[in-house]
């Protein structure tokens, strides 16, 4: 039974507003454009939709990934664009997650459909070939002008913050004239989130260009190019390399290009038809065809088509040579297109495409250039040392390397994380890398001038990186007291990548409230216009003001005097922060205030009542002594790295809890009425400090192989989880073996079951191949050892 | 096929390289490239569909 098939390639708009003239669907073998309507019809868009969905339902596919193609496809307008992605949604969305893409050549890119891609959570890829000089041998308008301004116009535009998170990645087709050096600069100035390289598409019949004298020019181009990003910190994920990286390790393949995956994926053109992979188009006239078409066919019918079911078949169906080769398995005989090597003797019939014949049971017309490219790769690896320091492009070119110092986590303090609590130390460490991340995030906010549409609320943005910068120097104690708080990372994060229908204004004008926090701490002067939200003027670690409404505006000055208990404003009353301070606690805030805390999936509570507060205060004090007295080694670790606990709105007989990754030293809990709060809040404390812990553990170190798409049937939980979530729910269920333990014979029961689920799921894990990485193996070992031991 | 979003994938190495920003003043950190590299890789960190981004926890009692 053929693979069922996750990602489709629909064609919206068949024509181009340029004339590139490496372009595989007008310049190519393939002539099929011609014939084909410019525009997809809505009938077809929803009969694509739903042979999509069926498929989906019938194979239980959990997501689908649709990308937007042409031609240009944003050539089709806003109008049709958005009745497409409605029908789209409509159609797919209630069987599966659908993961919408669009591919663009970037010349039509403006603010309003960067704001569509926001509203439909579409990501765009965009094509360019590198520096101007070598965009334009191709990238032409078809009066031959340059196309590199307009594209690199619409680079510019989703880099700004918010719509960055709508920037998929670039895609660059090479070409030996251009100097890859240059070229990998100048993809990496457009800061793109990934990066894909393609080779020119050739066959045997039309081989690619190379100079003579030269046996893989393209292999020693693309080392080239790998050097440059090793060298630059492999900070852009490039796909190629990734492949190959990855496929070694016998994980998948990213790209159809290398690797022995089955082939995932369909093209639906403008008039309905199923195709095969676009660079099909290449081969010969009517090479990607099938035959079929959305109204008459399913996608389980066209994925039994010869064509396609022989790609599905792994290293079998490779030619002979191929099988033999010792890197099969990394280049999986290239790109099918490139194996083409026409047989006089083959009658085609070009409606119906290439039946998977003799004519591709070839090695790859670069199968030379893949071959020198992946020995030469993966010996760089085995040779690769790990850097210890970070360098920039320009202490490249000069020699010298950077000295600013990196976080790293000691060797005993891993070890000592390993065995559930962690020490005070380390968890100190993880702290000092959120905050260093915090105060590089707020930076960023300040430094992102664009986009603004309030210029009251830019000022008060201004005013307040103005008195920020200045008590960074002052009083830099007081400052990163304010950074370090849960929200204010989750806060800078969210104006960065700012969510659809966020008031990005309004958003970013919150540093003013920073900075007056910060100067409240301080115990300085100081006056300046705050951001009114809903009722509310905050300051993060302080209070808020509730505003008041008579005045108007979308600001309000306050103002703070030195040794006053709040900040004051006209008219107004003060809500302020609620500290339990004293032992077991270095200094915990209930946060029921801060405008940022609703990030931890169940919704937060409003502002308690003064009777709901001293609840918690009294709850929360005893949860907190029982883990001292049971468990005094996670209690240290839990008081030196807990900041914050945000109260969720209570849901009668069901404990909820969690933990968001923006928001180190937070957890979310919702409080159960009429129970014994003490025992119940002890282990929601310690379950979700283990997830705070364990989430800038995996942001220091890569504990599992991020390709892995495997997921653990888990005993904790109904649904099938990532490696991620099974290390999470062992590492919590590891602090609960403990707590359970101390307890005693009145726990026992639980905690042989909960020691059971650590074992069950340490061992799966290292059992199972190409999961872990070798210092994953060590976390995990290092579980399922301590799953064992007392801890004290 | 066209498309560079599918598959993303995080360097072993990158886990390696979060700068120690602490004592810096605030100013020179919104103007350095390094910095600006590191919040980047950090949002596409937090995007990246492999990682957990909320662990929550909900049992009847």
């Amino acid at each position: 039974m053929a693979a069922p098939i996750s990602q489709y390639v629909l064609k919206v708009h068949g024509w181009c507003n340029l004339a590139c003239d490496h372009c595989y669907v007008y310049e190519h073998a393939d002539q099929s454009w011609r014939a084909k309507p410019r525009i997809i019809s809505p009938k077809i868009a929803a009969m694509a939709a739903k042979r999509i969905s069926e498929h989906a339902a019938a194979h239980r596919l959990k997501d689908v990934c649709v990308v937007l193609h042409g031609g240009e496809p944003l050539l089709l307008g806003k109008t049709r664009m958005r009745a497409l992605l409605d029908a789209l949604i409509s159609g797919v969305g209630p069987v599966a997650d659908i993961d919408l893409r669009i591919q663009s050549n970037g010349i039509l890119l403006d603010e309003e459909w960067c704001d569509l891609f926001r509203e439909y959570r579409l990501r765009v890829g965009v094509s360019l070939d590198g520096d101007k000089t070598a965009n334009d041998l191709h990238r032409k308008f078809v009066d031959g002008r340059s196309s590199y301004s307009q594209v690199v116009a619409g680079l510019t535009l989703l880099r700004r913050p918010e719509y960055r998170h709508t920037y998929a990645g670039i895609l660059c087709t090479i070409d030996l004239a251009n100097d890859p050096v240059t070229v990998y600069q100048a993809l990496a100035a457009q800061e793109p989130p990934n990066l894909d390289l393609l080779l020119p598409h050739a066959t045997w019949e039309h081989p690619p260009y190379r100079p003579i004298g030269q046996e893989h020019p393209y292999a020693d181009w693309l080392m080239q190019f790998y050097w440059c990003w090793d060298r630059d910190g492999r900070r852009i994920p490039i796909r190629i390399f990734n492949s190959m990286l990855s496929a070694a390790r016998g994980g998948v393949s990213f790209t159809e290009a290398l690797g022995t995956d089955p082939a995932d994926l369909l093209v639906i053109d403008t008039n309905g038809d199923w195709e095969q992979a676009d660079s099909m188009k290449t081969a010969f006239d009517g090479a990607a065809a099938t035959g079929m078409n959305v109204f008459d066919n399913s996608v389980d019918e066209v994925c039994a088509h010869p064509a396609i079911a022989v790609r599905q078949g792994g290293v079998e169906v490779l030619s002979a040579i191929c099988r033999a080769c010792p890197v099969v398995n990394v280049c999986g005989g290239g790109l099918y297109a490139h194996r083409f090597r026409p047989d006089p003797h083959t009658r085609r019939r070009s409606n119906t495409g290439s039946i998977g014949s003799a004519e591709f049971n070839h090695p790859s017309v670069y199968c030379t250039d893949l071959k020198a490219l992946i020995i030469a790769a993966l010996a760089a690896e085995r040779g690769r040392t790990m850097p210890i320091t970070a360098r920039t492009p320009a202490d490249r070119t000069s020699g010298k390397r950077e000295t600013r110092p990196i976080h790293t986590l000691p060797a005993e303090s891993f070890e000592s994380l390993t065995t559930g609590p962690g020490d005070v130390a380390s968890v100190d460490v993880l702290a000092s890398m959120r905050l260093s991340e915090a105060r590089s995030l707020v930076a960023m906010v300040a430094a992102s001038e664009a986009g603004w549409r309030d210029m009251n609320l830019r000022a008060a943005a201004a005013e307040g990186w103005t008195l920020l910068r200045a008590l960074s120097r002052d009083h830099p104690r007081e400052v990163d007291e304010v950074l370090a708080h849960p929200y204010v990372y989750a806060w800078a994060v969210r104006c960065l990548r700012p969510p659809p229908h966020a008031d990005i204004d309004l958003d970013r004008a919150h540093l003013a409230g920073v900075a007056a926090a910060a100067a409240f701490h301080a115990g300085i002067s100081a006056e300046l216009s705050l951001p009114i939200r809903g009722r509310y003027v905050h300051l993060p670690t302080v209070g808020a003001i509730v505003s008041d409404p008579s005045q108007g505006g979308r600001t309000q000055i306050i103002r703070i005097m030195p040794g006053q208990q709040r900040p004051v404003a006209r008219g107004s009353r003060w809500r302020s922060a609620r500290y339990l301070c004293g032992p077991p606690f270095r200094r915990l805030v209930v946060e029921d205030l801060d405008p940022f805390r609703d990030c931890q999936g169940w919704p937060a509570s409003g502002r308690l009542s003064s009777p709901e507060w001293r609840r918690w205060r009294r709850d929360l004090t005893a949860a907190e002594q029982r883990l001292v007295d049971k468990v005094p080694g996670y209690a240290r670790a839990l008081a030196a790295g807990l900041r914050a606990v945000v109260p969720l709105r209570s849901v009668t007989d069901t404990r909820r809890s969690a933990t968001a990754r923006q928001a180190f030293g937070a957890v979310a809990i919702a409080r159960l009425d009429g129970r014994a709060q003490d025992s119940e809040l002890s282990e929601l404390l310690l379950h979700e400090f283990q997830h705070v812990k364990l989430n800038v553990l995996l942001d220091m170190h890569v504990l599992f192989h991020p390709e892995c798409g495997i997921r653990f049937h888990v005993p904790w939980r109904a649904d099938p989880r990532p490696v991620e979530g099974v290390l999470h729910g062992i590492y919590a269920f590891l602090a609960l073996t403990h707590l359970r333990r101390a307890e005693g014979p009145a726990a026992h029961a639980t905690y042989l079951v909960y020691r059971s689920w650590v074992f069950r799921m340490t061992d799966e894990l290292l059992r199972t191949r190409n999961v872990l990485t070798s210092i994953g193996e060590r976390f995990v070992n290092g579980m399922a050892v301590a799953a064992e031991s007392e801890v004290t | 096929v066209d498309d560079v979003t599918s598959g993303v994938s995080r360097d072993e190495t990158t886990a390696e390289r979060s700068l120690d920003t602490r004592g810096v003043p605030l100013e020179e950190l919104a103007t350095d490239a390094d910095v600006r590299r590191m919040v980047t890789r950090i949002l596409d960190n937090m995007e990246e569909p492999s990682r957990v981004r909320v662990a929550s926890f909900q049992s009847n009692v």
